[in-house]
């Protein structure tokens, strides 16, 4: 209800860029929108992990803008209109003593759809008061899956961490799979959300190509005896292993239109590969 | 071998054609036999279904079973030994400390990149921190401390382990190891292969004899040191072999399978009484009931879980902590 208000408030406002609302974010998500959608001067600070290249695609971007640990101290220092939060972070009472001194809190969704993606694009767009932003990114967004979507690639591909974790349905994975056009093997059997890919099932019925993201997560002894079991190797070594390099689909945000296109040049490229054969 | 014995590995038997027969992949139990006596060579084609089989019951469930075994065993003949040489029922490596501190050998290693120089390492260190821990607690044991002191002293050596383990997180070059960290505390049996079944074999086996040959030297032990010493009893070898047999056992099983507690506590209760409280046939029939306990207890867990497997650390605590709180109640019961 507050939020509604605040919404009508905002969009009876001229949006001259003085009058833009400040605008702190507080997490490496968050960041992402409001370094893409918010005016320079308006972004006050962004979360100090979007520094971090390991962790942020944006990190050149984010480096510009002085950095805060998501505490409600400099939060209240910095005195911004609004907050950029995910879900985890701000726990209920914070949230009350932020918005007790007359700062909202808004709490950045966690999408998995291109659907769900566009609508909390448009959100943080609405809330920044970059209304023509927003439109403007989602634009481009629709006009590069409509791309991607013309052409089909029928290949059956498995999401594969090194402890044998994969993405079934109603993940950003198999979101970004059927923006390529691929047949997610997850999904095909059944499964829904995060899930394991077990190894016997793996031997009886393997995928036309793997697909691993490196995470630094992934990097464990413990984590990793599913990928150095001998079999595991061996269908690794048989098949094409495509890499999404950088961290752009750790956020579901728009920026999976850029893990899905640079997907679809790899599939395109084992295609080329695939002709050239004698 | 004694009738129990016998029973045991029958009992034994059957779990592992059980365990060999459930998965993510229906087999019968003809397709399971057809395939353990022909396993699968080398880099063949994977696309032939019969070559499937035999890697799924040769690669993915035999070597499962077989570190179950080793483990099981392990846990078990080392429960018995100490608990013979302390004569104290409560000695069990996980709640004395020593399996602690293996795991805190294990983590260092790994977490500081010690693992990535030769895998044997991995083993040596868990070894090595439960060498430490085994003689801590034999140290103190040795000033005729009573059962209260040998368990507190246990349980002050596992929370220093845990402390350390701790800290090893909190130093940890990376953050987000803490998840698999504590994943490897939690103990699993999953997607393991016969790489590591080969790196904990053979210290599992001198492990194995040390223990198994100190049966008659710890039924000489029943009647009280000087007795022992009486009847020919080396007291210092008998320390030393069952201090180097217990680090070597739990050592190699939490090198490769992480902490599985309370299987060296509850193995030798459930079958003391029936080898008429023989130190010496204890050890076997232990290892061989440790071996069965944790087999079934894996194969309880792939049966109860569904898309995210359980941990089998996490499985025998649930069964060996009430078991452990009965075994406190009614040695109190009986001490009124």
């Amino acid at each position: 209800m507050r939020r509604a208000l605040f919404l009508a408030l905002l969009a009876s406002l001229p949006t001259a860029a003085s009058d833009l609302p400040r605008v702190v974010s507080t997490n490496v998500c968050a960041d992402q929108l409001a370094l893409r959608l918010a005016a320079p001067t308006q972004l006050l600070s962004v979360s100090a992990q979007s520094q971090d290249a390991r962790l942020s695609s944006m990190s050149g971007l984010a480096r510009r803008y002085p950095a805060n640990h998501a505490s409600a101290e400099e939060i209240i220092a910095l005195h911004p209109d609004l907050v950029l939060a995910s879900r985890r972070w701000l726990a209920h009472n914070r949230a009350e003593l932020l918005r007790r001194h007359g700062i909202e809190v808004l709490v950045v969704p966690f999408p998995t759809s291109w659907a769900e993606i566009f609508a909390s694009t448009r959100l943080v767009a609405a809330s920044l008061g970059r209304e023509a932003e927003g439109e403007a990114l989602l634009a481009d967004v629709q006009a590069r899956l409509s791309r991607l979507k013309a052409h089909p690639r029928p290949l059956r591909a498995l999401y594969l961490r090194p402890n044998g974790g994969s993405a079934g349905r109603n993940t950003y994975v198999d979101t970004v799979f059927q923006s390529v056009g691929l047949t997610n093997h997850q999904a095909e059997l059944g499964r829904v959300g995060w899930g394991r890919f077990d190894l016997e099932t793996l031997v009886v019925s393997p995928p036309d190509l793997f697909v691993s993201a490196d995470m630094p997560i992934d990097q464990g002894y413990a984590k990793s005896a599913y990928a150095r079991h001998p079999r595991v190797q061996q269908l690794i070594a048989t098949r094409p292993v495509l890499q999404i390099a950088g961290n752009r689909w750790g956020c579901s945000d728009w920026q999976l239109i850029d893990s899905a296109e640079q997907l679809a040049a790899q599939v395109d490229g084992l295609a080329l590969a695939e002709q050239g054969r004698p | 071998m004694s009738r129990l014995n016998a029973l045991l590995v029958l009992i034994l038997l059957a779990l592992v054609l059980f365990s060999l027969g459930i998965g993510a992949v229906p087999l019968s139990l003809d397709e399971v036999i057809v395939a353990l006596l022909q396993p699968a060579t080398g880099g063949v084609e994977l696309s032939d279904p019969v070559v499937q089989q035999r890697i799924i019951v040769n690669e993915i469930r035999l070597p499962r079973v077989l570190l179950a075994i080793l483990v099981g065993a392990s846990l078990g003949a080392a429960g018995a030994a100490l608990q013979g040489l302390l004569r104290n029922p409560l000695a069990e490596p996980g709640l004395l400390g020593v399996s602690s501190s293996a795991s805190l050998g294990a983590v260092l290693c790994l977490y500081y990149g010690f693992a990535t120089l030769t895998p044997w390492l991995l083993p040596a260190a868990a070894m090595g921190c439960a060498a430490l821990a085994t003689l801590t607690l034999y140290a103190i044991t040795r000033r005729r401390a009573s059962n209260l002191t040998l368990i507190l002293a246990g349980i002050a050596l596992s929370s220093l382990a845990a402390a350390l383990t701790s800290l090893a997180i909190n130093l940890a070059p990376n953050p987000t190891d803490m998840q698999d960290i504590v994943l490897w505390l939690m103990g699993s049996l999953s997607d393991r292969s016969f790489a590591d079944v080969r790196l904990c074999l053979p210290f599992i086996l001198i492990g194995l004899v040390l223990l198994l040959t100190s049966g008659r030297a710890l039924d000489a032990l029943t009647l009280g040191e000087d007795e022992a010493a009486s009847l020919g009893v080396n007291l210092a070898r008998l320390r030393l072999q069952i201090v180097v047999g217990t680090a070597l056992c739990v050592g190699a099983s939490v090198a490769v399978t992480g902490a599985i507690g309370f299987i060296g506590l509850v193995v030798p209760h459930l079958l003391r009484r029936w080898v008429d409280y023989h130190p010496a046939r204890l050890l076997g029939s232990s290892a061989l009931g440790g071996a069965a306990l944790l087999l079934a207890a894996d194969i309880v867990l792939r049966l109860v879980s569904g898309a995210q497997e359980l941990m089998l650390g996490v499985v025998t605590a649930l069964i060996g902590a009430p078991f452990f709180l009965v075994l406190v109640l009614r040695q109190r019961r009986a001490a009124t």
